[in-house]
């Protein structure tokens, strides 16, 4: 053990700095897989499966307005010729 | 024919059970290709059904159900079988709701129709279903999570979800989209009540369809032509069986998890695709007549027990 004159435990700098580049370390691994997770979501369908949040459906139908864009529906007219397939209730 | 003259398209049908219930296909395609394409056509349909029955225990539909709160693969085809269903359950503000598949089961809807409907013919005391007194509301798909990357679908324990309507409708959209992407000049595939045709119609007129009424063995509650679109028909007079509860059908109010207590007996709603058709003729089956004017993307017809017809101005001018 090192001590200093007066016997005290001597203070480690070295400990110091490693946790402090542990702690970098640690930051900047974090910010990589982020960084890659985010490019992976920006451009899906590359590189290995991605782990991506799961999108919630919303929590009750009565919150949500019905905005989305559909098919507008055809019109109807009066037809001489035989049907080509009929819809049968189910 | 003349030298240089272009043949006229080729018009084939072919019917035949698929998706428990009666299928119909019919395909405007050059000569020649029109086989091939009723192939194409009837494969698309019996993998779809091999995904999405939940009378199939190896299905995907049969898997998410089974998989209790775990995020379930699946393929494309059944990632938009949820996100249409999600997008039925909140653009009719819950009245249409897959998720009633537990309280199908629990009135003794387990199987496929024809062997529910033999286990009590008509002159035969039928069972209790077990478990119809416990049926309650459906949960919904509130706590459902479609995860678009995989994809995967992930239900919570105990929610059932049946494709029952919906999965028909989105079935002849989709085969319709193979047929044309596959060649044919115009293509119409029915199953159960629920129609889809786009492209070249085999007459000039458009796609003339006819609308069965549920109330008796013959007639029509109305025929009109199309240029292609989606028609899909909704009655609690089909699809029936015996217990001793009573007949129970198989549109069921989500409320209450029961067999809907409704006095409309058939609603056909045409609309841009088959799929929205079949959600929203689900959905007035509840609201009745008063529900038609809460969907501006449809013709509907609603036909109530007092022999009322309700109709929107487009289809005003087709009713038989």
């Amino acid at each position: 053990m090192t001590t200093d004159r007066r016997g005290h435990r001597a203070r480690r700098p070295h400990a110091a700095t490693g946790a402090r580049l542990l702690t970098v370390a640690v930051s900047v691994s974090a910010a990589a897989v982020m960084a890659s997770a985010m490019a992976r979501a920006a451009a899906p369908g590359t590189g290995p499966a991605p782990v991506a949040p799961a999108v919630a459906v919303q929590p009750s139908p009565a919150d949500a307005p019905a905005t989305a864009t559909r098919v507008p529906p055809p019109p109807v007219t009066r037809s001489p010729a035989p049907p080509v397939a009929t819809s049968s209730a189910s | 024919m003349a030298a240089g003259e272009v043949p006229a398209p080729l018009v084939v049908e072919a019917r035949r059970p698929a998706m428990g219930s009666d299928a119909h296909m019919v395909v405007v395609a050059d000569r020649g290709r029109s086989d091939h394409l009723m192939r194409v056509g009837w494969r698309r349909v019996d993998d779809l059904e091999r995904r999405w029955s939940r009378f199939l225990p190896d299905s995907e539909v049969s898997a998410v159900n089974q998989g209790a709160g775990r995020a379930v693969p699946v393929s494309a085809d059944t990632l938009t079988l949820y996100r249409r269903a999600a997008e039925g359950w909140r653009g009719t503000a819950g009245l249409f709701d897959p998720t009633v598949g537990a309280s199908l089961v629990a009135h003794g809807y387990d199987a496929d129709l024809s062997e529910v409907v033999a286990r009590a013919p008509e002159g035969t005391a039928p069972t209790r279903p077990p478990g119809a007194e416990a049926a309650g509301p459906a949960p919904g798909l509130g706590c459902m999570l479609l995860d678009p990357w995989l994809p995967a679908v992930t239900l919570p324990a105990g929610t059932v979800f049946d494709p029952g309507g919906i999965g028909k409708g989105l079935a002849a959209d989709l085969v319709v989209a193979t047929l044309l992407a596959a060649g044919a000049a115009g293509a119409l595939v029915a199953l159960g009540g629920d129609l889809r045709a786009a492209g070249t119609p085999p007459t000039g007129g458009g796609w003339t369809v006819a609308v069965d009424d549920p109330r008796g063995p013959a007639g029509a509650l109305m025929r009109g032509a199309v240029p292609g679109g989606g028609v899909a028909t909704s009655s609690p007079l089909r699809r029936r069986w015996r217990t001793a509860g009573g007949e129970a059908h198989h549109l069921i109010d989500p409320a209450t998890g029961r067999p809907a207590a409704s006095a409309v007996v058939a609603a056909t709603v045409v609309a841009g695709e088959a799929w929205w058709a079949e959600v929203v003729a689900t959905a007035l089956h509840l609201s009745g007549p008063a529900g038609l004017d809460g969907y501006s993307d449809v013709h509907a017809l609603v036909v109530t027990a007092d022999g009322e017809r309700h109709a929107t101005p487009g289809l005003a001018a087709v009713l038989s």
